[in-house]
C-alpha cells in the first residue's frame, strides 16, 4: 500500500511546523523519511538546498536532523547516563568515558532547567522524564532540525506546557521544530505553520495566522456534508445496549469519558465520529467491559463482541497460530471447548469454515498470525467477533490500513450483522465510512457525545 | 587438601571459560544452546591435531579454526535468517555428537582404546589455560561494562532498536559476540581433551556445555559472578568425592547441597536487581 503519495513541502528554520492528520494519514512515514529511517521509493530531500541521501538515522544526524521517537529509543535496564552515552558514542573503540560522552547532553539539560537523575535506572523514571532523556539525546548533538513524533501523547498537561516552553526556546534559536500530532487543540497553541495529510495525501499547508482551527479540522477529516444525519434507519425497536452516565479514565488516569448516555437498538448501526483522542477508544473499551467504569451503568441484551482499534496489539496474539487466534473468540462455544478441554478436531473444522466463509487468505492454520497481511489479520478479528452472533458489536476503526477490497468486505459483514438484528457501535475517524454505514451519527468531543452538525463539534481537545 | 583444590581449579576451567564466553553472547541477546556441541567438536579436533603434530598448542589453534564453519552456519541461521536460537543450537548439538562419534569410530574403531594426547605443560598442577581463564574474567568484565564496545553490545541484548537508532548494526554486534563465544567454546573444549583429560572419549563434554549456559543465568550475566558460580559447582563436585572417600557423621548430601544453598541466599539478597537481557533469544529484523 502507498503510505505517502508524492508530496512537495518546504520547511523553514526558526519555525514550529506541525504535521497533522488522523492515524494512518502518513505523518510518521513523512517524518521517517526525513529522519533517515525509511528510504523513499522516489523523490529527493534537500537540506539547506543540497540534495542528500539519508540512509540511516546517523546520516540524518550528520545533516543536523534529529528525531524524538514516540516509542522511546531508550534501553530500559540502562542507567540514564548509559542511555545518553549510547546515543553519543561515535564508535565502538576504546574505553567508556561516559562523563565526556554525555557532557553536551548535561549542558543542554542545565540550559533547559531540567533535573535529570543520571544514575537512576531508566525504566524506573516516569514517562515525562524518559521523554526528556530522549529529547536530550537528540539535542546533545545540536541539530538544526528537530522532529518530534506525537510528543504530547504521553504527557500530563503541565508536562506539555514545559515541553512547549522548550520548543519555543529552540525556535528562538533559529531551529526548525517539526511536530507530528493528531490532537488539533494542542497544536493551535504552539505551531507557526501546519501541514495536513489525509490518507497519505497532502491536503494543505498554511500559516497558523492565516487559518482557523475549524478549517484545519475540515482538512483533517474531510469536507463535512450538509446532512450528517445518517441513513435514518430505526432498527428493530428493542434496545440491545443501554449505557447511562458513563465515566471512565484513560491510561494516564485522566478523565476521558465524561458522562456518556447511549442507546442502541437491535439492527441499528450507530456511527461515532470525532477527531482522535477525544475518548473514543476509552468509551469503546468501557462498553466492552475491558476498561473499568468510574460511574454509570451498562445493560446489554446478550454478548458484546469487540473489534479493537489496534489489531496487532489488542486483537491478535501475533506469535500464536491462526487457529489459536480464532479460538480466542470461541472459548465460550460449547462445541469447541467442553469442560475446559479444547476439542482440537472441532476447532480445526470450525476455523476452516470461518476461513472459507470469510475468504481469508492463509497458508496453514498453524502458521503464526504474524505471517498474514493486515487485511487478512483484520478478517480474523472481524469474523471471530461476528461468529458468536453477538447482540452488540463494538468496532473501532475496523478498516484502518486496509485496502479497498478488504474494506468492502468488513463493511458488508457489519451490515449483515445489523440485518441479523445486531446493534452496532461503529467508532470511526473516517467520515465516509460513517456516512455509508450508519443509521445515525454522533460525535465524541472531550469525552462527551454531541450531535454532529458543525465542524466545531469535531474539534475536541485534550481528552 | 591444597592439591585437591588445585585440581578443582583445573577441572572447573573448561566450564568457566565456556560460561564466561557465553555471558558475552547472552549479553548481546543470543543464547547458544549449541555450546555443548561446539565444545565437543573442539575437544575432538584439538585431540586429533595434538596427536598428529605432537603439539598441544597447534591442537588449540585447530580447535579455534574448527569453530569457524559452526559459527558461520549457526549465526547465518539465527542472525541473518532470524531462526529460533534454541532450535538451531539443538540441531548443532546433535550434529556435533554424530560427527565426532562417527569420525572417532572411523579412526579408532569401536574398541574404545584409551587415546594418549600430548598435554599442555603444567606448573604445580595448573596449566596456562587455568591462568587464562582467571585472567579472562576481569578482561571481559571490563570489556562489557567499561568499554564502548560493551555498552553497544549490552544495548543490543536489551533493546536492539536503540542500537540501530544510534547508528550501529545489531547484526554485526551479534556476529562479534557469537565469535567471542565460539572462541571461548573452542578453548574450553580443547582444554577438556588436551588440558584436563589427556585423552578424547566420545561425548566427553557430558553436559558441561549445558551447565555453562545455565550458570550464565545463575551468575546473573556478570563474568565475575559466573566464574564464582562455576567454582561453586566445581567445588560441589569436589566435596562429593571428598566425603565419599572419608566417611563422616554428617550425611554427604548436606555438603553437596551447601554451595547451592549459599548461592541461593546470595542471589536472593544481591540478585534482585539483575535479570536476563530483555531481548535474549529474540531475532532482530531491521526492516521494521
Amino acid at each position: 500500500m502507498l503510505a505517502l503519495a508524492p508530496l512537495d513541502e518546504e520547511f523553514f528554520g526558526g519555525t514550529i511546523h506541525a504535521v497533522l492528520g488522523e492515524n494512518g494519514a502518513g505523518k510518521s512515514t513523512l517524518m521517517n523519511l526525513l529522519a533517515g529511517i525509511l528510504p523513499p521509493d522516489s523523490g529527493e530531500i534537500l537540506v539547506r538546498g543540497t540534495p542528500c541521501r539519508l540512509q540511516s538515522p546517523r546520516d540524518a544526524l550528520g545533516q543536523g536532523i534529529g528525531m524524538v521517537h514516540q516509542h522511546f529509543m531508550l534501553v530500559p535496564a540502562f542507567s540514564v547516563r548509559e542511555n545518553l552515552a549510547l546515543a553519543q558514542t561515535p564508535d565502538r573503540r576504546g574505553g567508556l568515558d561516559e562523563a565526556k560522552l554525555i557532557q553536551s547532553a548535561v549542558d543542554v539539560a542545565a540550559e533547559l532547567g531540567w533535573e535529570v537523575p543520571l544514575d537512576a535506572r531508566t525504566e524506573d523514571q516516569p514517562v515525562g522524564v524518559r521523554q526528556r532523556i530522549e529529547i536530550l539525546k537528540v539535542l546533545a548533538s545540536d541539530p538544526e532540525i528537530i522532529i518530534l513524533d506525537e510528543p504530547t501523547a504521553v504527557l500530563a498537561p503541565d508536562e506539555v506546557d514545559d515541553l512547549f516552553r522548550v520548543l519555543r526556546q529552540l525556535k528562538a534559536r533559529g531551529k526548525l521544530v517539526l511536530l507530528i500530532a493528531h490532537k488539533l487543540s494542542e497544536i493551535v497553541a504552539i505551531a507557526d505553520r501546519v501541514t495536513v495529510l489525509r490518507r497519505g495525501v497532502h491536503i494543505a499547508t498554511a500559516n497558523m495566522a492565516e487559518t482557523t482551527a475549524e478549517e484545519i479540522a475540515t482538512w483533517m477529516v474531510g469536507e463535512l456534508p450538509p446532512q450528517l444525519a445518517g441513513k435514518g434507519g430505526v432498527g428493530s425497536g428493542s434496545v440491545v445496549l443501554r449505557a447511562s452516565g458513563l465515566r471512565a479514565r484513560g491510561d494516564r488516569g485522566e478523565e476521558s469519558v465524561r458522562g456518556v448516555d447511549l442507546e442502541i437498538s437491535g439492527g441499528e448501526i450507530v456511527g461515532l465520529g470525532g477527531v482522535d483522542g477525544n475518548g473514543q477508544v476509552e468509551l469503546a473499551e468501557t462498553l466492552c467491559r475491558v476498561r473499568p467504569l468510574v460511574a454509570g451503568q451498562i445493560e446489554s441484551g446478550g454478548t458484546v463482541a469487540y473489534v479493537p482499534q489496534d489489531r496487532q496489539v489488542d486483537g491478535l496474539a501475533l506469535g500464536m497460530s491462526i487457529e489459536e487466534n480464532f479460538l480466542i473468540g470461541g472459548l465460550s462455544n460449547r462445541d469447541l471447548v467442553r469442560l475446559g478441554v479444547v476439542r482440537p478436531r472441532s476447532v480445526k473444522a470450525w476455523a476452516r469454515r470461518l476461513v472459507e466463509t470469510f475468504r481469508i487468505k492463509i497458508g496453514r492454520l498453524q502458521d503464526p498470525a504474524r505471517s498474514l497481511s493486515g487485511g487478512n489479520q483484520q478478517k480474523i478479528v472481524v469474523s471471530r467477533a461476528l461468529d458468536q452472533s453477538p447482540a452488540v458489536l463494538v468496532a473501532v476503526n475496523p478498516t484502518r490500513g486496509l485496502d479497498f477490497a478488504a474494506t468492502e468486505f468488513v463493511h458488508s459483514r457489519i451490515v449483515e450483522a445489523a440485518e441479523r438484528g445486531c446493534g452496532v457501535a461503529l467508532f470511526s475517524t473516517d467520515l465516509d465510512e460513517l456516512r455509508q454505514l450508519s443509521d445515525r451519527i454522533l460525535f465524541m468531543s472531550r469525552g462527551q457525545l454531541v450531535e454532529g452538525e458543525s465542524a466545531q463539534s469535531l474539534l475536541g481537545g485534550p481528552a | 587438601m591444597i592439591e585437591s583444590l588445585i585440581s578443582v581449579l583445573l577441572f572447573t576451567t573448561p566450564l568457566a571459560i565456556a560460561a564466561v564466553g557465553e555471558t558475552v553472547n547472552q549479553r548481546a541477546g543470543q543464547i547458544n544452546i549449541g555450546l555443548e556441541g561446539m565444545m565437543l567438536v573442539a575437544a575432538y579436533v584439538a585431540a586429533i591435531v595434538a596427536i598428529e603434530t605432537g603439539s598441544p598448542v597447534l591442537g588449540i589453534g585447530a580447535a579455534i579454526a574448527a569453530m569457524i564453519p559452526l559459527w558461520l552456519i549457526q549465526n547465518f541461521l539465527t542472525i541473518q535468517a532470524g531462526r529460533d536460537q534454541v532450535v538451531v543450537g539443538t540441531a548443532l548439538n546433535l550434529c556435533a555428537i554424530g560427527l565426532t562419534s562417527t569420525l572417532y569410530q572411523m579412526r579408532f574403531g569401536q574398541s574404545g582404546q584409551l587415546l594418549s594426547v600430548p598435554q599442555l605443560p603444567r606448573w604445580g598442577g595448573i596449566d596456562g589455560m587455568v591462568l587464562f581463564g582467571l585472567l579472562l574474567v576481569p578482561v571481559l568484565g571490563w570489556w562489557l561494562f567499561r568499554s564502548r564496545w560493551g555498552l553497544v553490545l549490552r544495548a543490543a541484548g536489551e533493546y536492539p532498536d536503540s542500537v540501530r537508532s544510534s547508528g550501529f548494526s545489531v547484526a554485526r554486534i551479534r556476529w562479534e559476540a557469537a565469535a567471542v563465544g565460539a572462541v571461548m567454546a573452542a578453548l574450553a573444549g580443547a582444554h577438556l581433551s588436551i588440558g584436563v583429560g589427556g585423552t578424547f572419549v566420545q561425548e566427553m563434554t557430558s553436559g558441561r556445555g549445558f551447565v555453562a549456559v545455565a550458570l550464565v543465568s545463575f551468575g546473573r550475566w556478570r563474568p565475575a559472578w559466573v566464574l564464582a558460580a562455576c567454582l561453586l559447582v566445581g567445588g560441589a563436585e569436589f566435596l562429593k568425592f571428598y566425603y565419599q572417600v572419608r566417611q563422616t557423621a554428617l550425611p554427604y548430601q548436606l555438603f553437596l547441597a551447601l554451595p547451592y544453598l549459599v548461592a541461593l541466599g546470595v542471589l536472593v539478597i544481591v540478585g534482585k536487581n539483575s535479570r536476563a537481557p530483555a531481548a535474549l533469544a529474540q531475532p532482530f529484523r531491521s526492516n521494521q
